[in-house]
């Protein structure tokens, strides 16, 4: 429109060309000084002199046009002729910011002036202005024009062209009350865009534009066509590679309200939607607008519009397929309403944690009215661990979100959901559920996890689990049922679960764990009776330990205690260089098996460092195994202080390489 | 006149606690986060670096790292270079919190942003720009 307005400018000008005052073999034109808020002209003067008036000179002292100043603008043309009352000239010469040879015809009879600019042999600007009863027009047309020309006529803070051509004509028409129509019908090519911080640039850019703008009673009404063909942009996240892209619609501008009333718009990629809306060009942004789209590409639509969005979020690198569409509903800068579906898409995780397969899904939203959405998907998985087919119903209330209660398949046992409820707030989501795990075979947990091959099976309760403010918190105790024994977690907390460094604190309590089942999982040598682990005070750090106070010791209880060869060496290697079997080696020879009294071994991770102890001080050292029956065996070890990481090493060796022991 | 210089002097060491406390924290502190992210650091120096040295990236004053020029990275590469330098804010965010509290001073986060922001400047390449303490983008 401000362009428009300029062009308006350059008329009036022309008109204040009119006064002549004739001399003898000489007619000067007397004209004011022109200021106008966008431009102003100064010190003009023109002139026809010469035999017959053949030489035509005007000058300009300063021109400026909004950010751009030229000065000592000169017009001339030394073969003006005078033809049935028209001045003309086909060898003048314009002085811009370089020579530039013009043409020129200037009929004040009908007030018509036409000029015409050669660039270069390649690039032709034409210009014909009329004016007069009943109003003025000015078309503008141009062969190859370069685009940077119009620098100068736009916005200060605008996107400015740096290169490119441009052909086609823009046509102006106005009256007494100002301009009334513009009409353009242009192609680009190769045009190249960018603004100072270059967050918001294009280059190489082809295509067409097609603009009808006129006055009405209340404002503008406008109708307009952009194909966005070839070439590349980037509009802060966004980037679009290739063209491909169209726009058609139609609208008003009142006020500084930009209203788009029908419009279609079509992403390469992506699809096609139906929009309207309006947008406050006064700084305001966007007021409302509608949104329909069907069959729409998920791959595309994730690709090129939503995935900058994402990039803090656990969705930040999907693959996504399938189509979906979405009805959005934005009123005084809100969603009102929307309704999503999505058909038969996948949504994998690029790093693994989660992917989700064959969803369909109906979710129709509003901010006011209580709505019923369904969620269904026909396998995935979450850590590596399977999920199967599954249908989740929820309810929804503004952004307060429930489900009554789901079952979602794990490997070949059940997670089953009671009472989820996830709602939004300033602070951002809050979710909690509660729930409980129906046996899973840990040789599947254990295999899709690449532990090694463990026996029993996995089950427990989930009490109350509350999700805010990035924090993760279990209330109650988590209880499993593993190694024919209990687990129970409690005071779980986990702060950052989705962040860069997750914290999690928590006390374990293990109970009457199956040694047997235990030791062979681990290949660490067989043992036979039960143990208690506590972990207390359990601090991790990306999910490594950095602080706890850990004892394992032998169940309380009456059953088969017996301790292999290859354990007894193993848990003596546990303590370090200085630990040994306390028995004499010539006695091994003869048994495979050993019978026990207790087990006893405490860590205290402190800094890295893991202080040991075990059941009871020995001579230098503490007992590990106190023996007991026929034969017995006792192990002592004698470090107390073994670095974390190297009794992971230890542990690494022993349980992976199956280490076996020498027996002399 | 002697109880009132002793009461200044008093006051004046306790303003200077915190100071004093905060200058005893280990930047170098090691945890299993802290070494996490700072391998994720080195590992994307890689690919920051050129753009360090092309002026595209600077240093900015509270730290991090900040696209100070568009303009320098070709547009097919800006959107990444955009994520790139989002990605290296979180990380720095995350280990300046992380040390703080692996220095058991979570309140300690702030001045360690402005600690660091100094030893990046320290370290970086000639031909690199930062922010000086006015905002103001500088040429090392």
């Amino acid at each position: 429109m401000r362009f428009l307005a300029l062009w308006r400018g350059y008329v009036l000008c022309i008109l204040c060309l009119l006064p002549i005052f004739a001399q003898a073999g000489q007619i000067t034109l007397s004209i004011d000084d022109i200021v106008a808020p966008t431009f102003h002209v100064k010190t003009i003067s023109a002139k026809l002199d010469g035999a017959g008036f053949s030489h035509f000179e005007a000058r300009i002292g300063e021109l400026s046009w909004r950010d751009q100043t030229w000065r000592n603008v000169r017009l001339s043309c030394s073969k003006t002729r005078l033809d049935n009352g028209a001045i003309r000239c086909d060898q003048g010469e314009l002085g811009l910011t370089e020579k530039l040879p013009v043409r020129f015809a200037y009929q004040p009879q009908a007030k018509v002036l036409d000029l015409s600019v050669n660039f270069s042999r390649d690039e032709i600007w034409r210009v014909r202005a009329k004016w007069g009863n009943p109003g003025w027009n000015v078309r503008v047309e141009a062969d190859n024009g370069q685009v940077r020309r119009l620098v100068g006529f736009l916005p200060h803070n605008s996107v400015k062209p740096t290169a490119g051509t441009w052909n086609g004509s823009i046509g102006i028409d106005g009256g007494q009350i100002g301009m009334a129509n513009v009409v353009a019908d242009v192609k680009l090519k190769e045009l190249a865009f960018a603004d100072a911080s270059g967050l918001h640039a294009g280059e190489k850019i082809g295509g067409a534009v097609k603009l009808d703008i006129s006055r009405g009673k209340a404002g503008w009404q406008w109708r307009g066509d952009v194909d966005w063909q070839t070439g590349e942009a980037f509009w802060q996240p966004l980037y679009f590679p290739q063209g491909g892209q169209h726009f058609s619609g139609q609208g008003s501008l009142e006020g500084d309200m930009l209203r788009v009333s029908q419009g279609s718009l079509r992403v390469a990629g992506v699809g096609e939607a139906q929009l309207s809306g309006g947008w406050k060009m006064a700084g305001g942004g966007l007021a409302d607008f509608d949104l329909k789209a069907a069959g729409l590409d998920l791959d595309g639509l994730y690709r090129l519009l939503l995935k900058p969005f994402l990039e803090k979020t656990a969705f930040a690198k999907l693959q996504a397929k399938g189509r979906g569409d979405l009805a959005w509903r934005y009123r005084d800068g809100a969603t009102t309403d929307f309704d999503l579906t999505l058909r038969a898409a996948e949504l994998v995780d690029e790093e693994g944690r989660f992917a989700l397969r064959g969803v369909d899904a109906r979710v129709p939203w509003s901010n006011v009215a209580q709505r019923e959405a369904e969620i269904r998907f026909t396998g995935g998985e979450v850590l590596h661990l399977a999920l199967g087919e599954t249908r989740v119903p929820l309810t929804m209330q503004g952004w307060r979100f429930t489900a009554p209660g789901f079952s979602v398949p794990l490997l070949d046992g059940r997670l089953n959901l009671d009472g989820f409820a996830a709602s939004r707030s300033a602070g951002g989501w809050q979710w909690n559920f509660s729930g409980g795990l129906a046996p899973v075979s840990m040789e599947r947990f254990s295999a899709a996890l690449g532990l090694p091959p463990m026996h029993g099976t996995l089950s427990g309760i989930i009490p109350a689990v509350d999700y805010a403010g990035g924090n993760l918190k279990v209330n109650g105790a988590l209880l499993f049922r593993i190694f024919d024994g209990t687990v129970v977690v409690k005071d779980l907390s986990l702060s950052e679960p989705f962040g860069r460094t997750p914290h999690l604190s928590a006390n374990l309590d293990m109970r009457n764990l199956d040694l047997d089942l235990l030791t062979r999982t681990f290949s660490f040598g067989n043992m036979q009776g039960r143990i208690d682990i506590g972990v207390d005070g359990l601090e991790m750090s990306n999910w490594h330990p950095v602080k706890f106070d850990a004892s394992v010791a032998s169940s309380p209880g009456s059953y088969p205690r017996k301790i292999s060869q290859g354990a007894v060496q193993n848990i003596s290697s546990l303590g370090g260089a200085g630990a040994a079997a306390a028995i004499q080696r010539s006695f091994l020879r003869f048994f495979e098996q050993f019978g026990y009294e207790r087990i006893g071994l405490s860590c205290a991770l402190r800094n890295g460092v893991c202080l040991m102890d075990g059941v009871e001080p020995a001579p230098h050292g503490y007992v590990i195994v106190q023996g007991g029956g026929i034969p017995a065996i006792s192990v002592i070890g004698y470090n107390r202080q073994v670095g974390w990481d190297d009794l992971l090493e230890r542990l690494k060796r022993i349980t992976q390489k199956n280490v076996k022991p020498v027996i002399q | 006149m002697h109880s009132q210089n002793l009461r200044l002097w008093v006051v004046a060491m306790l303003l200077w606690l915190p100071v004093l406390a905060f200058a005893a924290a280990d930047l170098e502190i090691n945890t299993p986060a802290i070494s996490s992210l700072k391998m994720a650091m080195q590992s994307r120096h890689s690919q920051l670096a050129s753009h360090y040295a092309s002026g595209a990236v600077g240093l900015t004053r509270d730290g991090l790292v900040a696209l100070r020029d568009a303009a320098l990275v070709p547009l097919a590469q800006r959107q990444a270079v955009g994520s790139l330098v989002a990605a290296e804010n979180q990380d720095r965010k995350a280990l300046y919190r992380e040390i703080a509290r692996a220095n058991g001073h979570p309140e300690w986060e702030e001045e360690i942003h402005s600690t660091f922001a100094q030893r990046w400047v320290q370290k970086a390449a000639p031909g690199w720009w930062y922010q000086n303490h006015g905002g103001a983008w500088v040429k090392k």
